[in-house]
């Protein structure tokens, strides 16, 4: 016997949100705006910090920023990471003038902090886009 | 030619200048601090996600830092012994 999904319940997963895109991607290029768009200034603020501060530190640790054409799934994967950061990416060249330096480990805690504030922007993007979309608060 | 060349030096020299002092500004963090603020941030950003609000948020957000530092030092001390 076939499982009957509510209307409501299956319109509301099959909404796509046009305007949720444009804040998702506000908030993926520039770390907090997209929840500034959406009047929630205090999250907003919490991600500039979490995402700038992040960022900023693995830079100043001379962490790897990884390039756009990797040949590797790993090198692939990190570009990603990096790249989830948004405008905090191009920044890498202003904050890492010397370049990376993955000998000593505060090299490779930078790295990870790099990472980490990718992916928590990009946490951030889908929140924006779910709380357009009215499914989050 | 010659004064170019002094005011290439110059500009070299004080971009030179800039990147050590950026180099310089987070060398006092050691292993620790780097786990502090790594979890400090950390905890914002998950607490900001929730779905909590006010006090209820920062609670949230203490609880995370503490986990991290919990689950971090406790993990240090796991792998000491093998450390050496």
């Amino acid at each position: 016997m076939p499982v009957t999904v509510p209307t409501k319940a299956r319109s509301r997963r099959a909404r796509f949100s046009f305007a949720g895109l444009g804040v998702a991607i506000l908030a993926w290029a520039v770390p907090g705006l997209g929840h500034l768009v959406l009047g929630r200034w205090r999250r907003a603020l919490a991600f500039m910090v979490s995402v700038g501060g992040l960022a900023i530190a693995g830079y100043l640790l001379r962490g790897n920023v990884f390039p756009e054409h990797s040949a590797d799934a790993f090198g692939r994967m990190g570009f990603f990471a990096d790249a989830g950061t948004g405008v905090f990416y191009y920044l890498a060249k202003f904050f890492e003038r010397v370049g990376p330096d993955v000998s000593r480990a505060a090299g490779d805690q930078g790295t990870r902090f790099i990472a980490a504030a990718g992916l928590v922007n990009l946490l951030s993007a889908f929140d924006a886009y779910e709380i357009t979309a009215g499914r989050r608060r | 030619m010659l004064a170019c060349f002094g005011m290439a030096e110059k500009v070299n020299n004080s971009v030179v200048a800039q990147a050590a002092a950026f180099e310089n500004a987070l060398k006092p963090l050691n292993h620790f601090a780097a786990m502090l603020l790594f979890a400090l941030l950390i905890s914002v950003a998950f607490a900001a996600l929730g779905q909590r609000r006010g006090l209820e948020r920062f609670r949230y957000a203490v609880w995370c830092f503490a986990l991290f530092m919990l689950v971090g030092v406790g993990i240090a001390w796991l792998m000491y012994p093998f450390s050496r």
